[in-house]
């Protein structure tokens, strides 16, 4: 982890969020605490750790919604917790998040949620944040639903909508609170596809909550890993790098709790990931 | 005899370090009742012989043996009883043998303890359980001193989290008037057309009918001195002073407050709140402004059609059934009318506009992220405002007093 730390130092430059020292808690009631990583510019980040670990907990910190119990949180090397909130504002708006249910608001159709952060942020006239809406709906596949509330639409549709509208603003950094909960096998792979797309596209980061193997696997650049015992961060590293040499409780994570002679299967399995992480070399989306 | 075979039965037995318990007959959750008692009773007995006390160490069993040789049926009423024998015998320090068992239920059975002992952490052994149960049935219920003092201590904290409230939508209202607030402009047309003509039928009704009330109780006291003339008066000066705005506000509280804190209570469970603030709009200048100038604006206007309604009543029970006639009624009605009556009313009115909104909106902003939150907070809004409209018209009405207006 130190080795993976220092690698990360070596590209300072390049980091989007970094998080020192940062304690989660609700209250008195500490969930996670000394948290120390870096997410690099342009990374595919994935937190994962078991259920009830504090992973959600953790990015509402990093995405400005729960103040944390101790620590900082560095958005380009400026302490975000410590700025007057009227430039906390400033810098949430160069960051989208895509909310587990969707979180649409649903007394507007999915064209109004896209332009709602339009019409208070930018001098756009309605038809051209119109358009903005139509473009950003037809690139996650929901061109034609301008005019749906989001009562009328499936669950997957939900999120693809609300990946539009967390789009809206061009963001430099996305998060997604478990983009593949609730979805079927293949709509996940679908959505993890379409975040990879995004990402090489608009060269965003991504920072994601995730417990779905596969998701991750395909997905990550990076990851961490939060225990839900120690209440503290064990491993950084991809999930390849963490499935080899990472500690042991990481590895049984990543292998569904099956012992080390599953390793061949594994990484029969994890070999396509590979190709896809070698295709998209380090930096390639910037 | 078949009758016989069908009955549950479970016979205990001691072999020398030994007891073995087998089961026959029919065991099933759907048995009738008598054999449901009698299924029970044969259970009780077992676990009883299991139990069984003043034996020395040295005679106790050491092995329970489960058989189940003349089963003709079994579900889990039967794995439900053999899961707790044997509980209560490795408790005892007892080992425990399924291998006279069917192979599915002694699976069960396997499948049951293997996460009894992975579950929660302090569920091995009698003391973690009592521990665990303990938990689960939660703390002991607090006695009246207790409930009483912690509602008391709970008092500083809940006004000063409400008063925090009315200092950000204070300083919200400051942005909005200096035009740097988010406002969410369309909800407060909303709000404009739910407290105004959408209300207007709701307020016809309770006004017209409390002006009549107000009509018939009063001239059952003036008419002994035969002063039925001054219903107009008492009518007219008790809707415009205190009685529209007060009806009023307690129609939008249980119409428009509530409908505020289910809102936005819902917005909040569904992470709606949460995606404003991302995208850097203030929860407060966006949901809670719009609403709060809406009814600010609209309950006064409301107050007014109210007065007029309730005149109306009064006049009517007046003029058609106490025979007094329609322009001695008006003229006394004028006569006794003055500006700051009507003033005052207003004031009510704009305080109870305030109340309202705010108190709806407090509790659906600070509603909890479920479903159940959201009814919470609906209720509490409607009774907060009903209890801050009776209390804010006594403290105006005392204050009015004291001037002497």
């Amino acid at each position: 982890m130190s080795a993976a730390e220092r690698q990360t130092e070596a590209r300072e430059g390049g980091v989007a969020i970094r998080a020192e020292g940062l304690t989660v808690s609700y209250g008195p009631k500490i969930i996670q605490r000394d948290l120390n990583f870096s997410v690099r510019r342009g990374d595919v980040f994935v937190i994962m750790g078991g259920s009830g670990c504090g992973k959600s907990s953790l990015m509402r910190v990093l995405m400005g919604l729960l103040p944390p119990g101790a620590g900082r949180v560095l958005y380009g090397g400026e302490d975000f917790w410590a700025a007057a909130s009227a430039r906390r504002a400033e810098i949430m708006r160069r960051v989208g998040v895509l909310f587990q249910s969707g979180a649409l608001w649903s007394s507007r159709t999915l064209a109004e949620n896209v332009t709602l952060p339009l019409e208070y942020y930018t001098a756009l006239p309605p038809r051209a944040r119109r358009s903005i809406a139509s473009l950003k709906l037809a690139q996650v596949g929901l061109a034609g639903f301008e005019d749906y509330y989001p009562s009328e639409i499936s669950g997957g549709m939900k999120k693809r909508a609300g990946l539009a509208r967390a789009l809206a603003l061009d963001p430099e950094i996305v998060f997604f609170d478990e983009p593949s909960a609730g979805l079927d096998p293949l709509s996940a792979a679908q959505l993890d596809e379409l975040i990879l797309e995004l990402r090489d596209s608009m060269g965003m980061t991504v920072i994601m909550v995730t417990h779905e193997l596969p998701s991750i696997f395909a997905v990550a650049d990076d990851a961490v890993f939060l225990d839900a015992k120690l209440r503290t961060l064990t491993a950084q590293g991809s999930p390849r790098e963490l499935l080899r040499r990472g500690p042991a409780e990481v590895a049984r994570f990543l292998r569904r709790g099956k012992g080390a002679e599953d390793e061949t299967t594994e990484d029969a399995g994890g070999d396509a990931p590979d190709g896809v992480r070698a295709k998209r070399a380090p930096g390639a989306a910037i | 005899m078949s009758n016989l075979a069908e009955t549950a039965l479970l016979e205990t037995e001691r072999r020398g370090d030994m007891l073995v318990v087998t089961a026959s007959g029919v065991w099933s959750m759907r048995a009738r009742a008598a054999e449901a008692r009698n299924m029970n009773r044969s259970g009780e007995t077992a676990l009883a012989a299991l139990s069984s006390g003043p034996e020395s160490a040295s005679s106790a069993p050491r092995v329970l043996e489960l058989r189940a040789d003349r089963l003709k049926e079994w579900d889990s009423s039967l794995l439900a009883l053999f899961a707790e024998l044997a509980d209560r015998a490795r408790q005892a320090g007892m080992t425990v043998d399924y291998a006279g068992l069917p192979e599915g239920m002694a699976r069960l059975l396997a499948l049951a303890d293997a996460k009894r002992e992975g579950g929660a952490p302090s569920a091995s052994g009698q003391a973690g359980k009592n521990a665990s149960g303990g938990k689960k049935a939660g703390p002991e219920p607090a006695g009246l001193l207790e409930l009483v003092g912690g509602k008391t201590l709970a008092v500083p904290g809940l006004t000063l989290a409400a008063l925090n409230f009315i200092g950000e939508v204070t300083a919200g209202f400051g942005r909005f008037c200096i035009g740097r607030a988010a406002v969410n402009s369309r909800d407060m047309w909303r709000v404009f057309r739910q407290c105004g003509v959408d209300a207007l039928a709701i307020v016809s009704l309770t006004s017209l009918l409390l002006g009549l009330i107000l009509a018939f109780v009063s001239s059952l006291q003036l008419r002994a001195f035969g002063a039925e003339i001054y219903v107009s008066a008492l009518v007219s000066v008790s809707m415009v002073r205190v009685m529209g705005p007060v009806l009023t506000g307690i129609v939008l509280a249980g119409r428009t407050g509530a409908s505020f804190a289910a809102i936005i209570g819902s917005m909040q469970a569904n992470e709606e709140v949460d995606a404003l603030i991302t995208f850097g709009l203030d929860p407060v200048d966006f949901l809670v402004l719009p609403r709060v100038l809406g009814l600010a604006v609209m309950t006064p206007l409301l107050t007014i059609y109210a007065d007029v309604m309730g005149i109306l009543g009064g006049f009517l029970v007046g003029t058609l059934m106490m025979d007094i006639s329609p322009s001695a009624y008006w003229e006394n009605t004028l006569a006794n009318m003055s500006l700051s009556q009507i003033w005052i009313g207003l004031l009510h009115a704009l305080v109870f506009g305030f109340v309202v909104s705010i108190t709806g909106c407090y509790q659906g902003l600070k509603a909890g992220r479920n479903v159940e939150a959201v009814g919470q907070a609906t209720t509490a809004a409607v009774v907060n405002s009903i209890v801050g409209i009776i209390v804010s018209t006594s403290v105006i009405t005392i204050m009015f007093t004291a001037v002497s207006l």
